[in-house]
This record gives structure tokens, C-alpha cells and sequence, in this order.
């Protein structure tokens, strides 16, 4: 009975968790799919479309990058730096659960709440704009990802390179950076998924203006255009799937902010 | 980082913008700001509270997060417990891991294209003689169940769950709680009641209310897949904002308020709640 229910389960979570992956390669290799017909047949078309065609995708492949790169660099180094100085304790209780609020808002309902101040100072609508207000998301979560780090471990390692005669800056090059990397490639990474999936926030502030795979994504699917959202769709995949590969971890706190 | 300048960039980037777009919403709902701000009023607030399309959008949201967090636990808790014997095979936990790379953009388009009436389960229905056409095969997508948005939903949470429940197992030692428990003659049935589902679900229960909250505000897979009434709370406050009737833009603003208030209160009460279990007896 118990192997029956394992069997059982595999079966299904392997259907589950197959079956998206199936779909969106076929309807990525099928332009043409007429009602009735169950199988698509095979066509390169809609990846042509893509990189050449009048649908060219490459700006938002491009904006998508420079937007996911740049926040994931800044928020991490702004977020690492900063709660290095505001440790736990030096920040009041409801200080430092105010960086909860932005992580738990809908970004949309966010971007509602920030489109006003955007449009007053001339930012809406451009690169620069989305990226600020992308920040506002991802800083606040580096800055929380990051109060866990200083420990009293950190501290005493600090202590032990400043009592050996290391100046500020070698503790900082020389201990501190090498003993944070892995929080820090992780955090760069987990910051750098959220703003490549990030739809809500970016079409409002960014007023359909910046364009990015995420939104030309939805542009497909609104248009029933489904082997180019597909497509694109599979572009958007790519860097998480290279992300499981490196490192499991970094998608499960992606995974959170995703719903 | 000098501590001023970190206190600095915390308030400019985590502080400010939410609280003066808190106090801005807050204003241009009671009329005190915006091109409609023309004196204190309730108006706007009575408007919105007064509409019965925005309790059906609350209580819709409410079911679709309710119902989705709650489907994805039961599936979630299924597969945990029937392969806990594979939970320790590293290639087991990479495809544990694999589903985790899907946005939810490309969720709603595998939704759209498997359950819609001339999606892929409606093709198979007709190749197998189930039903003669589109028009025959039932209303998933863009329905009053919100039957699409909730598969999304329900996929999206059980792929994450039955990872973070996979992590939770070895975590509380369930394996050797199991074998006492059976060594003790509990029944597979006890110890699951009394063992299995307290442990995780205890542990488990502040995620499981942090994804609650986070299909509430979801918004892009119920704007592809909904239909336009009654809508999520996201794309409610979107359309309120959009709309060609500018009074509607106060109420817009009311709704991302409440909302916002909302979260603040759940932020308090969960940390209180935290404060509390601190707190030594």
C-alpha cells in the first residue's frame, strides 16, 4: 500500500512537473496549431521572429539584463554594506521590520502607490526609473538577507585581523569579502531573478516605455500570439534554469517572491 | 559604510518611498490632494466600500489564495510523505528543484494553452470523442470559478511547498520520530496525525501564511487568466486607477491604502506573535 502511494505520486508529480515544460517547447515550436489538430508540427519560425523579425526581442532581452544585472548588483552591495553599519540592535524593532513591508506588497499595488511621485519628477517611463523603483523591492530584501550574516563569528574575525595589525580597509579586502562571497553571489543572484521576473512594477512605472522580456511575454500571450510567447518565455526560463545548476538555493527564495 | 550614510540609504530606499506613497494614497482618498483634492471627505472611501463589485473582488481574492495555499499543501504534503525515501537522492532533488524556474507569466501561458476551450485538453477531449468541439468543452479559463487562476496558483505553491516540506523532514528528524513511533505501536494513520502533520505544519506555518499573502496581491496570472468580474484585489485597484471616470482614481488610491494597512497589521501581529514566543516563561 505504502509503495503504491509512492508510485502513485511520482507518477503524478512527474506529470505536474513535466507537463509545463512540454507544453511550452511545443508551443514554442509551433507556429501554426489549427483547432483540432493535437499535435503541433515542428517550425523554427517563431525563434526566427524572435532575433529578426518584426517582433524583435532583443532590446527587451537587452533591457531585461541591464535592469536584473544592475539591481542585483546594487541592492546587494548597497543592502551588504548598509546593514554591516545598522547591525541588529542599532535599528529599532519596527526600523528594521519596515524592510518586511516592500517584500510583502504586491508590487503593483507598490508601483500604484509610487506612480504619482515617478510622474512628478520626470522618471517615469525610463530605464533609470524602473530601475530605482526595482530597488526599492530588492534593497530592502538584501538589507533583511544580510542581518543574518553579522555575527558575532564576523565580528570576532574582524577583531582578530585588527589586533594582528590589518588597517580597515585589508580587514575589509582581505576578510571580510572573501569570508561573504557566497552570501553575496547568492544574494546577487536572488535579487537579480527578482527583477528578471518582475512584470507589475516595471509596466507601471516603466508606462510600457522599457521594455523587457517579462512584459513582452505578456505582450504575446495578449496578442494570442502563443509560439512567440513561448519563445520568449523560454528565454525567461533560461537563467534560473543556469541558476538550479549552480546553486538550488537561490531559486527557492525567487520561487517565494514569484506568486 | 559610516552608520549615517547607511541610515541614509536605508530610509531613501526602504523607508520613504512606501511611506510617503502610504501618506499620498491616504490623502488623495480623503480628498486632501490630487487633481479631485478639494477639501476633506469621505466620499471616496464610502464610494469603494460602498461598491458590491469590490466585496465580490475581496472575497474572490480571499477563495483564490484560501483554496490554492490549501489544495498545494494537501498535494505538497502527499508527495512529501509518500517519497520520503527519495528525499536524500540528490537527482530526486534537482527535479524537486526544476518547476522552481518557471515565472509565473509562463505558468499562465501553459494554463492558457492546456485548459482553454481550444487548448490541449479540450483537443485530446474531442480526439477521444468526449466532445464534438470547442463550444462543448467546459469553461476554464476567464470563468466566474476562477478555475485557471487557481491551477496556477495551486501548481506554483505545491512546487515550492513539497521543496521547503522536503527540507523540513531531515530538519526534524521525522525519519527517527517515525521508527519510535512504530516502535511504540502507533498505527500509519496515528503517526501521521499525531506526528507527521504537527511537525511539519507547525514549522511550515509562517511560509504557508507568507504565500497566502502573497497569491492575495497576485496580479499578472488574474489579469491573463480572469475574467473581468469579479476580479483580484491587484487588478480591482488597477482598473479603478485606469478607468475613464476620474472619481474612480481616489477610490483606486482608498484601495492600495487598505491594502497596505492590511499588510501592516498582519507584519505587527506576526511579530508580535514572534515577540511573544521569545519572551522567556
Amino acid at each position: 500500500m505504502k509503495s503504491l502511494g509512492a508510485y502513485l505520486a511520482l507518477w503524478l508529480q512527474g506529470l505536474l512537473y513535466a507537463l509545463p515544460f512540454v507544453v511550452v517547447l511545443l508551443l514554442a515550436g509551433m507556429p501554426y496549431w489549427p483547432f483540432p489538430q493535437l499535435w503541433p508540427g515542428w517550425s523554427f519560425q517563431a525563434w526566427s521572429l524572435l532575433w529578426g523579425g518584426s517582433d524583435n526581442v532583443v532590446p527587451a532581452f537587452l533591457h531585461s539584463l541591464v535592469l536584473a544585472l544592475s539591481v542585483g548588483a546594487l541592492a546587494t552591495l548597497g543592502g551588504f554594506l548598509s546593514s554591516r553599519a545598522l547591525q541588529q540592535g542599532q535599528l529599532g524593532g519596527w526600523a528594521r521590520r519596515w524592510a518586511y513591508f516592500p517584500f510583502l506588497l504586491t508590487p503593483v499595488i507598490y508601483a500604484l502607490l509610487l506612480q504619482y511621485f515617478f510622474t512628478w519628477l520626470g522618471w517615469g517611463g525610463s530605464l533609470g526609473g524602473v530601475l530605482l523603483a526595482q530597488l526599492f523591492i530588492t534593497y530592502p530584501f538584501a538589507f533583511l538577507f544580510f542581518q543574518g550574516f553579522w555575527t558575532r563569528r564576523v565580528q570576532d574575525l574582524e577583531n582578530a585581523a585588527i589586533t594582528l595589525g590589518a588597517h580597515q580597509g585589508q580587514v575589509f579586502w582581505r576578510v571580510l569579502w572573501p569570508y561573504a562571497r557566497p552570501a553575496l553571489v547568492t544574494c546577487f543572484f536572488q535579487t537579480f531573478l527578482i527583477s528578471w521576473f518582475e512584470y507589475g512594477l516595471t509596466s507601471v512605472i516603466g508606462l510600457g516605455k522599457v521594455p523587457t522580456l517579462a512584459l513582452a511575454v505578456f505582450q504575446y500571450l495578449s496578442e494570442a500570439n502563443p509560439a512567440l510567447a513561448a519563445a520568449a518565455g523560454l528565454l525567461l526560463i533560461a537563467p534560473p534554469l543556469f541558476l538550479l545548476w549552480l546553486n538550488k538555493r537561490i531559486l527557492l527564495t525567487a520561487a517565494v517572491y514569484e506568486v | 559604510m559610516p552608520k549615517r550614510a547607511a541610515a541614509i540609504l536605508y530610509l531613501l530606499l526602504a523607508v520613504l518611498p512606501l511611506s510617503a506613497g502610504l501618506l499620498l494614497a491616504l490623502l488623495v482618498s480623503l480628498g486632501l490632494a490630487g487633481f479631485l483634492g478639494t477639501g476633506f471627505t469621505l466620499d471616496y472611501w464610502s464610494a469603494l466600500l460602498g461598491r458590491w463589485a469590490f466585496w465580490q473582488s475581496l472575497g474572490f481574492s480571499f477563495y483564490i489564495a484560501a483554496v490554492g495555499t490549501l489544495l498545494a499543501l494537501v498535494l505538497a504534503l502527499f508527495f512529501t510523505i509518500a517519497q520520503r525515501q527519495r528525499l536524500q537522492r540528490r537527482a530526486f532533488h534537482t527535479f524537486l528543484y526544476l518547476p522552481l524556474a518557471l515565472p509565473t507569466l509562463v505558468m499562465a501561458l501553459y494554463a492558457y494553452y492546456l485548459l482553454s476551450p481550444t487548448g490541449w485538453l479540450s483537443r485530446l477531449s474531442m480526439a477521444l470523442g468526449w466532445t464534438s468541439g470547442a463550444a462543448d468543452f467546459p469553461r476554464l479559463v476567464q470563468d466566474a470559478g476562477g478555475v485557471a487562476i487557481l491551477v496556477v496558483h495551486t501548481l506554483m505553491s505545491t512546487f515550492f511547498f513539497t521543496v521547503y516540506l522536503g527540507q523540513l523532514w531531515p530538519k526534524e528528524n521525522l525519519d527517527a520520530l517515525l521508527q519510535t513511533g512504530r516502535n511504540l505501536g502507533a498505527s500509519f494513520g496515528q503517526l501521521l496525525r499525531r506526528v507527521v502533520l504537527p511537525t511539519l505544519l507547525k514549522r511550515a506555518a509562517p511560509v504557508i501564511l507568507l504565500y497566502f499573502v502573497f497569491a492575495l496581491g497576485s496580479y499578472e496570472i488574474p489579469l491573463l487568466l480572469g475574467r473581468s468580474h469579479p476580479q483580484m484585489l491587484s487588478v480591482y485597484a488597477m482598473n479603478l486607477l485606469d478607468s475613464y471616470q476620474l472619481e474612480t482614481i481616489p477610490q483606486a488610491y482608498g484601495l492600495a491604502a487598505l491594502y497596505t494597512l492590511f499588510m501592516a497589521l498582519l507584519l505587527f501581529l506576526l511579530s508580535a506573535r514572534t515577540r511573544l514566543k521569545k519572551k522567556p516563561v
